[in-house]
């Protein structure tokens, strides 16, 4: 009976021991399943569940099942469900990979993106999150609908500066452009915060063809790009704005080096918003923008060292465009310099207004080259250029320029003979005595202005 | 010897658990319990009594732990805000993060109240959406410093309730987003606070669900500070209005990438007549505009001075009108720039001053850079105070400046427009220069023709540098 009692109360006791044990040493079990990569935070019983806000794509690095060694597979491997994540392939997620870090983990092979591997590709919608440095990659990032890839900071890399996320089109890139919006029409694609570095390959930074309305740009830095930094064209209608881009092609690039284009966007963009285009060479390329298609706006833009800032018209029509605060920085070197160049090469050109141009290339350089009206404006700044149609034989045209034919105002009749340059301008003399509308005569070599009576 | 034994045995087994109590309350485990682990914080390393451990930090606080379901976001984020609200003994402000919701099923229904409706003061909340489409049953009224961030516009989406499309009853309210806290609590006319600032909006789209009279985004008080940018508006109903700048929101905005479509209104921007001088509804503008029209009703309503409409693409039918200005209030000093349309009768439509309306109103120093009409054969502008229509495609500057009076009566308007076409006979009087005298053909009359080159300017044996257009006239030189 003892002996029982004995028992009984040791297995008590053992029970209780356990038990309490059990308790102290039970890790806080999550009342839901784990889910690998998913944010983990604390219930209101005080354990720790996960939770779907985003899935951590660093722990899905490394080898074996279920892993990759490179971001681009990470985030392949979620966005296309090889991995087990919550990610969602219809209604998508937030991917961060900002804590992937090495070398080896942010080199990601031929033949694979974040939304492909091989010939197979992803078209789920996301935000990724990138980390900082430098992914290198040898394939195209074909980003789909609904995308958003947003760095963590962009720049031109310097003695004293490092961008804060890099994606570096490798030695043998095999594509035509690093990041291309779509392969089809649709919507919803940004890119935000990052750096584009060619490493001086012909390639283009950023090729916008198909994607269109919430599909934008902002923060970018293109770096040592040799074909054209941001190539917006065909069916990106209402795509924009393309905002705070830096393009520096670094040094030695080939003369067709283009900062950004829009050709044959039949419903036009919602424009270029701040744009900063510069080479590190005295051998300018050819243009830093080119602008060939209507409907659009380019404004505060700076351009330095290339032999024509905006050049309008060259390679397609481009009518009812607007720009604004654009500034040129191109020192006069062995060709001639263009802030803004209307091109006259058969394309057509109307309907254009220039709000604030300035130039400060020093002697020798243009601010505004108007082919089809034949003028060039030497000034250092010009307030207001608008190109209006072809009609009954010249341009309606008007400008603040006093340069080219203007509209002055003042309030004594003018004394002073005008330049020849400035033949068909129109003076207003407000004071009411000594004649009140003047012309400059459009003699060889301008002359006294003359009253109109 | 057994006995013994056992005696012993019985006291270590009896001992043994109480040791290891006292043990394990001695040792500064992960009591977690005594350390910061809040619910919904987010879980991070740190240091608790002196060993390192998890906690909850305060960075963002996850929605998921404090619904009442787990699809009802809005009652997760109230039950939130009530916590943690300076009158709660809060703090003064919060991130929330809904991201972790289910992506199915998703609801905002908290009993028809605003979720905010328990925060006060200046309490700063950010709200981070979920991706999904989210029935609404209430009006979100945004106060200040609140500010509602989604996965994307193609991405998160609020849609009004109906209870033909599966909700337990219709959506409550006329707005779906009130920037501040609604037009009675900000009408000076009746003695309200007139602001509520740094309210923003960003990366959702809204969907009216064809409900009549439905507005999207309201701001009628909320000011500096305050934005909307990246926001979808779709599929909204006659008598609503996708983006509503009401009187009170002055230097608000910018508004930027947004996309309507529906059968209401795209947007408006309006000052009420009876606000005082000092409140004219001036805003950083719209930047960044497409609307896809359906129905009658015109796109944009422009009725308030000082705002800037910049890259706006409108599609519609041949009785619509893009931009009308001037139609419910006074509009000056407005910048219009790089403006397509599709379809449409007018893409800009300045009203005169009884033509869109019985009650009049004064449009005047108008700028307009950058006209296009990309498809369909209405007009450019039409200008009802100077009666000028351009029908042309493009047109690449019309500044409408102010009246001129001669005499006792306006004799005109300051005006100057790059066009050189008008319709349907009445062309805009222009300034062309060339460096040939200006050939034959339709000119408008009143136009100027500058003759730039001296060695060409000569016709029968005359220099003329100045002609003037005399309509079916032709050119003649000016002496």
């Amino acid at each position: 009976m003892k002996g029982t009692t004995t028992s009984a109360l040791r297995c008590m006791v053992f029970a209780i021991t356990g038990a309490i044990v059990g308790l102290f040493t039970m890790p806080p079990t999550p009342a839901v399943a784990q889910v690998q990569g998913n944010n983990a935070i604390y219930s209101s019983t005080g354990s720790i569940v996960p939770s779907s806000a985003f899935i951590d794509a660093s722990q899905f690095i490394g080898t074996g099942t279920d892993h990759s060694g490179n971001v681009c597979g990470a985030i392949y491997g979620i966005l296309s469900g090889h991995f087990p994540s919550s990610f969602s392939a219809t209604i998508g997620a937030v991917v961060d990979a900002r804590g992937i870090s090495g070398s080896t983990a942010l080199t990601c092979p031929s033949g694979t993106t974040p939304w492909s591997n091989g010939s197979t590709t992803v078209s789920a919608p996301s935000t990724i999150l990138l980390p900082a440095g430098t992914i290198s990659t040898l394939s195209t990032w074909i980003l789909p609908a609904n995308t958003h890839l947003i760095g963590e900071g962009d720049g031109i890399p310097s003695g004293s500066s490092t961008p804060g996320t890099t994606i570096q089109a490798g030695s043998g890139f095999s594509g035509s452009t690093v990041i291309q919006f779509g392969s089809a029409v649709g919507t919803g694609i940004t890119v935000e915060n990052l750096t584009l570095d060619g490493q001086g390959q012909s390639i283009n930074g950023i090729t916008n063809e198909f994607a269109q309305n919430a599909s934008y740009v902002n923060h970018i830095s293109l770096y040592r790009i040799h074909g054209t930094g941001l190539l917006i064209e065909d069916s990106a209608n209402n795509s924009g704005p393309y905002s705070n881009i830096t393009f520096n092609a670094g040094f030695t690039p080939p003369s067709t080096t283009v900062c950004a284009q829009i050709i044959g966007v039949t419903d036009g963009t919602h424009g270029i918003h701040g744009l900063i285009c510069a080479t590190e060479t005295t051998s300018y390329p050819n243009a830093a923008v080119l602008l060939d298609s209507s409907n659009n706006s380019i404004e505060d833009v700076r351009v330095e060292g290339f032999s024509d800032g905006i050049l309008v018209g060259e390679y397609g029509n481009a009518q009812s465009n607007v720009l604004a605060n654009i500034s040129g920085d191109t020192p006069n070197g062995t060709t001639s310099v263009n802030v803004i160049h209307i091109a006259n090469v058969g394309n057509t050109v109307t309907d254009l207004s220039i709000v604030g141009v300035s130039n400060v290339g020093g002697f020798g350089t243009i601010t505004i080259k108007d082919d089809p009206t034949s003028t060039s404006l030497p000034d250092a700044s010009v307030g207001l250029y608008a190109l209006g149609e072809q009609a009954n034989g010249g341009h309606s045209r008007f400008t603040t320029s006093p340069n080219a034919a203007t509209w002055v105002s003042g309030t004594t009749a003018p004394t002073s003979s005008c330049p020849a340059s400035a033949s068909g301008s129109l003076y207003s003399n407000s004071s009411g005595s000594g004649g009140n509308l003047w012309v400059c005569p459009a003699t060889t070599g301008g002359g006294a202005w003359k009253n109109i009576r | 010897m057994k006995i013994t034994r056992i005696s012993v045995w019985s006291s270590w087994t009896f001992f043994a658990p109480l040791i290891c109590i006292g043990w394990l309350l001695s040792v500064p485990t992960p009591a977690l319990a005594q350390c910061n682990n809040s619910t919904g914080f987010n879980t991070v390393y740190g240091n608790c009594r002196g060993t390192a451990t998890t906690q909850g930090s305060f960075a963002m606080v996850d929605a998921t732990q404090f619904g009442t379901s787990s699809t009802d976001i809005c009652t997760a984020i109230a039950n939130i805000l009530a916590t943690y609200n300076p009158t709660s003994g809060g703090t003064s402000g919060i991130v929330i993060d809904a991201r972790g919701f289910a992506s199915t099923g998703l609801t905002c229904n908290n009993g028809g109240v605003s979720p905010w409706s328990n925060v006060s003061g200046n309490f700063a909340s950010v709200i981070l959406l979920p991706a999904g489409t989210i029935a609404l049953y209430e009006t979100l009224k945004l106060p200040t410093n609140s500010k509602l961030v989604g996965a994307g516009s193609g991405s998160t989406t609020f849609r009004a309730c109906t209870t033909a499309t599966g909700c337990s009853s219709n959506f409550s309210g006329s707005d779906m987003i009130d920037m501040g806290l609604g037009f009675a609590t900000c009408d000076v006319s009746t003695g309200k606070a007139p602001d509520y600032p740094a309210v923003v909006i960003e990366h959702l789209a809204l969907n009216a669900n064809h409900i009549q009279n439905l507005n999207g985004i309201v701001n009628d008080c909320a000011q500096e500070l305050s934005s909307v940018n990246d926001v979808a508006l779709a599929n909204f109903a006659p008598g609503g209005i996708g983006l509503w700048l009401n009187d009170h929101s002055d230097n608000s905005g910018p508004y930027a990438n947004i996309s309507y479509s529906g059968s209401g209104r795209c947007a408006q921007i309006f000052n009420s007549s009876t606000n005082k001088p000092s409140n004219l509804n001036q805003t950083r503008g719209i930047h960044g505009l497409t609307c896809a029209m359906s129905g009658s009703e015109n796109a944009i309503y422009l009725d308030a001075p000082n705002n800037s409409l910049e890259d706006v693409y409108i599609s519609g039918g041949s009785t619509q009108d893009g931009i009308l200005i001037g139609s419910q209030a006074n509009a000056y000093n407005n910048v219009i720039f790089n403006v397509r349309g599709s379809g449409l009768r007018n893409v800009i439509h300045i009203c005169g001053t009884t033509t869109c309306g019985a009650t009049p109103y004064n449009v005047t120093d108008l700028t307009i850079l950058g006209v296009g009409v990309v498809a369909g054969s209405g007009d450019s502008i039409e200008d009802d105070l100077t009666n000028m229509t351009l029908p042309s495609p493009y047109v690449g500057m019309y500044i409408l400046g102010e009246q001129v009076e001669g005499g006792s009566s306006s004799i005109g308007y300051s005006r100057f427009t790059t066009s050189p076409n008008g319709n349907p006979t009445v062309r805009a009087a222009t300034w062309l220069v060339g460096s040939k005298p200006p050939t034959t053909g339709a000119c408008a009359a009143g136009s100027l023709y500058s003759c730039t080159d001296g060695s060409n300017c000569n016709t029968t044996g005359e220099l003329y540098t100045l002609w003037g257009c005399q309509g079916s006239g032709g050119w003649k030189g000016i002496r």
